[in-house]
């Protein structure tokens, strides 16, 4: 039993010392479309609730992306589909985001002009 | 002789170090959250063992289970989870009764387990992990009565400690727990019973768009039960064990799938019992 307990430690401590530290991917934000930092969001499965909390909101595009929204697990970014000409109201992407079970930690808002991209800190401010 | 294990197992593990996960206890972690998941199990064998040794078995005794578990989770928020695990069992074996090998079989619904997870969570940039401490009940639901019974007719209390970890490619949960065993009906009484688990995974595939993928994992369960009093006469045999082996899952959406096959790497019994024998399990859950 000791050695089967020695190969499952000693698996299990290469296994953690493996873990590699990933580099984030910067991404322009696209017309009608937020853009918001979910730290931890690295499983789709685990974050199915924030997309479906998404849908709830007046102001989603339920019809882009993928039922208004699209999480990219390997940058931990959640793209969100805005109406156009409709007003968003960030601080409920973000209880949203909180009721899934995750934080937001910042993000960018794009309208009609690309130029014209407005950021938020992890408050929503 | 352990430094030689060690540079087998570095060996072994090199080609799989970039591993990961999404497994039923990362969901559902939001609030109001809750799923359902079919499981089913199946064991046995006709291997006699005394201690870890095979010994011969001229009257051909065996032990076959299958079970059926329905099992639901509801999550108030992600600190707080309550969890139901309903079994329904078909069980067959040749038992030596009175120097004759004797079958006899039983079905039916078995004990029903509730839990309530307490979590917390660590969110870090690109990993997610989550600390957890998990009380459970034992109810005695199952019937205790005949000659093969599906329960032993106790309240049984358990006690789980986990910890789980995920990056967008690797997955590892480690989970100690521990049943204290009451004494039930007609005397009987399983053995308390101490328990590891330990699920490492690779995540291959995701696709963002169609919110599917594909994961691999390796399991290893540990057990080790105290022996069942002479009144017990359940499934349940003292000894340790330790079982290991691969892990489909495929997941798309709120719909996961799942299948695994688990080895009997070691066992030994307590007293002459059968093996465990192979295991393969199969299930479905679904998350809303």
């Amino acid at each position: 039993m000791k050695q089967y307990l020695a190969i499952i430690i000693s698996f299990t401590a290469l296994f953690l010392l493996s873990f590699p530290i990933s580099a984030k991917k910067e991404t322009s934000v696209k017309p009608n479309q937020a853009v918001i930092t979910v730290s931890g969001a690295v499983c789709s499965y685990c974050t199915f609730g924030i997309q479906k909390k998404l849908t709830k909101l007046p102001f989603i595009d339920t019809d882009k992306l993928n039922k208004g929204s699209l999480m990219d697990i390997e940058n931990q970014r959640l793209t969100v589909a805005i109406k156009p000409s409709v007003a968003i109201d960030m601080q409920l992407i973000y209880k949203a985001i909180r009721d899934g079970g995750y934080e937001p930690q910042g993000a960018s808002v794009t309208r009609s002009n690309i130029n014209d991209t407005i950021n938020y800190d992890e408050q929503g401010q | 002789m352990y430094y030689r294990l060690l540079v087998l197992a570095t060996t072994l593990y090199l080609p799989i170090s970039q591993a990961h996960q999404p497994v039923m206890d990362m969901a559902p972690r939001w609030d109001d959250g809750f799923g359902f998941q079919l499981w089913y199990e199946n064991y046995g064998s006709s291997e006699l063992l005394n201690g870890s040794q095979t010994v011969s078995n001229p009257k051909n005794l065996e032990r076959y289970v299958q079970t059926t578990w329905l099992q639901g989770v509801y999550t108030f928020d992600r600190s707080v989870r309550v969890t139901f695990k309903l079994p329904y069992r078909d069980q067959q074996r040749v038992k030596e009764i009175s120097n004759t090998a004797t079958q006899q079989s039983n079905s039916g619904v078995g004990d029903l387990v509730i839990g309530v997870p307490i979590k917390k969570y660590l969110n870090q940039g690109n990993s997610t992990g989550n600390l957890s401490l998990t009380p459970s009940i034992r109810l005695p639901s199952g019937s205790s009565s005949g000659n093969y019974p599906l329960s032993d007719g106790s309240w049984d209390l358990g006690l789980s400690l986990s910890y789980s970890k995920s990056t967008p490619k690797f997955y590892q949960l480690y989970d100690v727990f521990y049943w204290y065993n009451t004494e039930g009906d007609r005397g009987m009484q399983e053995g308390n019973e101490l328990g590891i688990d330990i699920n490492l995974g690779y995540h291959p595939y995701h696709d963002n768009l169609t919110n599917s993928g594909v994961f691999v994992m390796w399991d290893i369960t540990m057990r080790d039960q105290e022996s069942p009093n002479t009144a017990t006469l359940t499934h349940a045999s003292g000894g340790e064990r330790v079982h290991t082996g691969p892990v489909l899952v495929l997941y798309k959406d709120n719909i996961m799938f799942r299948a695994e096959y688990k080895y009997p790497l070691y066992e030994k019994s307590n007293n002459v019992s059968l093996s465990r024998g192979q295991e393969f399990n199969i299930g479905i859950g679904v998350t809303f």
